[in-house]
């Protein structure tokens, strides 16, 4: 049902609450998400395209694309900046045309076993947040061309100019750090 | 852990880079051009029509060239075809006005009226942006605009018969 009274300020609301003025076609609150959440994809966009203009469009694009689907977006099953990075990284494979890459399969290296069978908890992602940001700076940006940019190692190699055995090697190194997070993380829990 | 879940994780532990005012102002101004774009997808399946159609539809409605106004008790309207599956039953906006009250009456027609903007009420419970009230053949209702604010509506509507 919706509200009789004048709906609080954009700025004090929470995403939540932003998409769900949003889904009754409320534009402020969409705005608001905006300019939450557009420096987030902007810079995941980037990892994409290194040509700015084309990072920028893609996510023109995607927002604009979530203005016309926001009603399909559910709350109970991903906070709305999932929702918006899962639609980039779908549009942005597209583009590059790596839609094969969209399928979400296991990874195969042998140090990352599966060890997720739904979306990892909040503690998990936490620690896989801090494990990442603990990572030396070469390493980190060889696991974001592949897992976000969605590049193969071959093509890392090629594109930045280093030997094909050096970016096996960091993809290795920074697989098995997550790994070993992951497992204490289990541990733990 | 899937490639997905390794994108979120990277995702999220990446530093927002800022956009531009120019983007920014790129996207309010696609946004003000299609005010009712969330809505669209609903529309084309109520009222059985092609999705581009209802765009452009829904891009004429602040447009006041495209408006018949003065008709009462609407404060004016905006005709369309609905699909073949729904003739001979009559499409269009509405926009109707604060406190106007449509007396209780019954449907000869099923009658479909989608909210825009703004809330309607049918005596037991209100409606706003995005929900719709389905009257059958035959059913019975009355409906208000609350005080406040104009509602802008999408009507598939037949015969009715007022009720004193």
């Amino acid at each position: 049902m919706a509200p009789l009274e004048d709906p609080p300020d954009v700025a004090s609301a929470s995403d939540a609450e932003l998409a769900e003025r949003a889904r009754r076609g409320d534009r402020a609150a969409f705005g608001e998400l905006y300019d939450r959440l557009a420096p987030a994809l902007f810079r995941v966009a980037t990892s994409f395209f290194r040509d700015e203009a084309r990072a920028s469009d893609l996510v023109h694009d995607v927002f604009l694309e979530a203005w016309e689907h926001v009603r399909e977006y559910d709350a109970a099953r991903a906070p709305f900046r999932t929702w918006l990075l899962l639609r980039l990284r779908s549009r942005a494979l597209d583009r590059l045309g790596r839609a094969e890459a969209r399928l979400t399969e296991p990874l195969d290296e042998p140090a990352m076993e599966r060890r997720h069978t739904g979306a990892p908890d909040a503690d998990s992602r936490l620690a896989v947040r801090c494990a990442l940001r603990s990572l030396e700076a070469d390493v980190r940006a060889v696991l974001e061309r592949r897992y976000v940019g969605g590049l193969t190692a071959r093509e890392i190699a090629e594109s930045d100019g280093i030997p094909i055995g050096t970016v096996k090697s960091r993809l290795s190194r920074g697989l098995a750090s997550l790994s070993v997070t992951l497992r204490d993380e289990e541990e733990r829990g | 852990m899937t490639d997905e879940e390794l994108f979120l994780a990277l995702a999220d532990a990446a530093e927002p880079l800022p956009v531009g005012d120019a983007a920014k102002l790129r996207l309010r101004a696609a946004l003000d051009a299609d005010p009712y774009l969330p809505f669209s997808s609903e529309l084309a399946r109520h009222f059985d029509l092609p999705a581009e159609d209802v765009r452009a539809l829904l891009r004429k409605i602040d447009d006041p060239e495209f408006w018949i106004r003065d008709v009462s008790p609407m404060h004016g309207h905006l005709d369309f075809t609905p699909g073949p599956s729904l003739r001979p039953l009559h499409g269009g906006f509405a926009r109707m006005l604060s406190g106007m009250r449509i007396q209780k009456h019954r449907h000869v027609h099923r009658e479909l009226t989608y909210v825009l903007s703004g809330t309607l009420s049918d005596g037991e419970r209100e409606y706003g942006p995005g929900e719709f009230i389905d009257m059958p053949e035959g059913s019975v209702h009355e409906v208000v605009v609350p005080e406040g604010k104009e509602a802008l509506v999408a009507l598939l509507s037949g015969r009715i018969h007022l009720l004193p």
